[in-house]
């Protein structure tokens, strides 16, 4: 069997960000709320609306960070799991399974050309998206290495 | 985003990844219009900025050829105080601004290993924004009774007595900084989250590290102004008295929550520009950046100080002796981090193998003429003489000298840096040579006369003088003619490269140091499609 985990890159990890994003707004009240005192309260709500967008894009970038996706190709199975904490259900888990010798990966380029391009695991008319926070050379690299190993007869030959 | 793959076999453990086509950009105008690649938008920002220096640069020479000469020849002083007004307004938050987001668009992806912008919609929305906001700023000068005509720094009661472009001024500067904050949101985020495996913060190029800085000092200040013009709007429209005296507010008051925000701004215009200096001197100089920690902390000092010393701005306006003192002590303080810099570049050079091509020309200008402009920064920090010379040209001589050989010239320095990197052809050493010698002369020419004025008395803003000031104003303006026909040639210049020229290589320079050299001149559409490890 062999498997596959998906992950994006990131190098803020949690408590960084929490550290990042409480040491930007705590400057940033500081100033608003010292306006305020001062009887300029129009500060306020920009700062408040501006720490709004800091933190919308902070916790955007950590959710992204969490996603995961891990792939197991067998000899008579393709397992597909999901995992987007926050997006779908209590944790975000969605699995897919396809019979190996009808599963198919496609490369789809972007539309227009220069958008990302999108890799698709399809059986019987249903198509799963994989990878689509990874780079488009490795998405390529990954699409290469499934189309060998669904090529292959017999896995547990250790041929590929 | 990069990312990490694993495949697990057994025991085996490797990293999908191979080569592949690399599909270029779209085609025609929709590419520009929703592009999303950093590459693109920064493209964007740093043509808009061209186009900006020569709009704003106009004005200017609007500026000077009526200044010529003592009397009113050219135009009336409604109209050139719209002139001063708008120059200051294009060149800040049209032109200086968006150049430097461009160049952090353009190079902190590829410098911190990162395929693209955290969040790349949000970035086209960020560029998009300026134009339509610029637009609404230069289309007050057609509206009956002009374009705002008090001075870039708003003070009320005189910015409240503009006609109709009064709200279109305001909504253009609040569209203009939300522009800038959103810009500051999606680099502060792409520098935080999508370093390459082994970029620690320590191991970041000084570029990323002002700029860092940068993005924290928008975040910070840009509520205070749009708070600060939304009062002067509701002032004026909505019966409000925050700044109207007959109401039991204060025009002054203003004066503190502008200069708040504007003793920040002058620190976002400058940081960068130390950034791109502290990238160009060790190239040129083939030796690393002298005391790397030293300058990451400076950065982050004059970062800190920008905050405590708005108050030098208006020493006149009758503060309490402890406020005059504090304001001056603490505007002196900032003196030793740039201190710090100024000779940790030094030091880089020292005993370095130096070669003198354009980038390097330009940064050691940068070098010597931002010096002049914070000595005489040291000497307007000093309240008791700065009473003499407060709104006279002395600090006009004194901004410009930081802001055009100091901002500009790094501005101009980084775009003969990375030119080749950006188009993939070298530019013409030539013809950057001579850019470089009249921009030089001719920026002496305009400014340091500027210093005599003032120390004799020449106020600011004002479109006719006595005659006693005449020579110094005369020889100023045949300055800025040749400053602004030199920039010509830059923008030739730029074209030029463009459009052809000798093929760069991949590192362009000598062994110069950074992830941006290592992939190929011009930089592929998407670059870093696997995550580089820093050692």
């Amino acid at each position: 069997m062999h498997s596959f985990e998906l992950r994006p890159n990131s190098s803020l990890t949690p408590r960084a960000a929490a550290w990042f994003y409480g040491s930007l707004v705590a400057v940033l009240l500081c100033v608003a709320i010292g306006c305020t005192a001062l009887g300029f309260w129009p500060v306020l709500p920009f700062a408040g609306l501006e720490a709004a967008v800091l933190l919308g894009a902070v916790r955007w970038v950590q959710r992204r960070a969490t996603a995961r996706e891990y792939i197991r190709v067998d000899d008579a199975s393709v397992v597909i799991e999901k995992c987007r904490p926050g997006r779908r259900g209590d944790d975000g888990r969605m699995a897919y399974a396809f019979q190996r010798p009808w599963t198919r990966i496609e490369l789809r380029r972007g539309r227009p050309a220069h958008w990302p391009s999108r890799l698709l695991l399809s059986s019987r008319g249903r198509s799963v998206e994989i990878g689509a926070f990874l780079t488009d050379g490795e998405r390529q690299g990954l699409k290469d290495r499934l189309a060998e190993l669904l090529a292959n007869d017999d896995l547990s030959t250790g041929r590929n | 985003m990069s990312t990490t793959t694993h495949d697990h076999a057994g025991h085996n453990h490797d990293h999908a990844g191979h080569a592949h086509d690399d599909h270029g950009p779209g085609k025609g105008l929709s590419r520009w219009l929703f592009t999303t690649n950093h590459k693109d938008i920064g493209t964007l920002y740093l043509l808009f900025a061209l186009v900006m220096l020569f709009v704003g640069g106009a004005m200017a020479m609007v500026i000077r050829l009526e200044l010529f000469q003592p009397g009113l020849q050219f135009v009336n002083p409604d109209f050139f105080n719209q002139m001063t007004t708008m120059h200051a307004l294009i060149m800040i938050f049209g032109m200086i601004m968006p150049a430097f987001v461009g160049f952090a668009n353009w190079m902190i992806p590829l410098m911190i290993g990162a395929p693209d912008m955290a969040l790349p919609r949000l970035n086209n929305w960020s560029f998009w924004i300026l134009p339509f906001a610029s637009g609404i700023l230069v289309s007050t000068l057609f509206m009956p009774g002009g374009g705002p005509a008090g001075g870039w720094t708003l003070y009320p009661p005189l910015s409240l007595q503009a006609g109709n472009s009064f709200p279109f001024t305001i909504f253009a500067i609040h569209l203009l900084g939300m522009s800038s904050i959103l810009g500051s949101i999606n680099i502060i985020v792409t520098i935080m989250n999508m370093r390459a495996p082994g970029m620690t913060l320590l191991k970041m190029p000084l570029f990323v590290w002002t700029w860092l800085i940068t993005a924290y000092l928008l975040i910070a200040a840009m509520p205070v102004l749009a708070g600060g013009v939304t009062m002067l709007l509701t002032d004026q429209f909505f019966g409000t008295s925050f700044f109207q005296a007959a109401g039991g507010g204060d025009p002054v008051l203003f004066q503190h929550i502008f200069w708040f925000f504007g003793h920040p701004e002058v620190y976002i215009i400058i940081l960068p520009a130390f950034g791109i200096v502290s990238q160009i001197i060790p190239t040129f100089s083939r030796k690393p950046l002298f005391g790397y920690a030293a300058m990451v902390y400076a950065t982050a000092s004059i970062g800190f100080l920008s905050f405590i010393v708005w108050a030098h701005h208006m020493f006149t306006v009758g503060m309490p002796l402890a406020g005059e003192m504090f304001f001056m002590l603490s505007t002196m303080l900032i003196a030793i981090p740039t201190a710090v810099k100024v000779f940790n570049w030094t030091a880089t050079m020292w005993r370095g193998s130096l070669t003198f091509e354009t980038p390097m020309l330009f940064s050691l200008a940068f070098l010597f003429l931002f010096t002049i402009g914070g000595f005489s920064g040291l000497m307007l920090a000093i309240a008791p003489a700065d009473f003499q010379y407060h709104d006279t040209y002395f600090v006009v001589a004194h901004f410009h000298y930081v802001l055009v050989p100091g901002a500009l010239f790094a501005a101009i320095a980084g775009a003969y840096f990375w030119l080749p990197k950006w188009t993939g052809h070298m530019y013409d050493e030539r013809l950057g040579k001579i850019h470089f010698w009249l921009s030089a002369i001719s920026v002496n020419i305009t400014f340091f006369p500027q210093h005599f004025l003032g120390l004799a008395g020449m106020p600011r803003r004002i479109p006719d003088y006595a005659t006693q000031f005449a020579d110094w104003n005369m020889i100023s303006s045949i300055g800025s003619f040749g400053f602004g026909l030199s920039q010509l040639l830059f923008a030739y210049i730029v074209i030029k490269t463009i459009r052809g020229g000798r093929k760069a290589t991949a590192e362009v320079w000598d062994q110069p140091e950074g992830l941006e050299w290592t992939v190929p001149s011009p930089a592929p559409y998407h670059t870093f499609d696997e995550a580089p490890v820093v050692k």
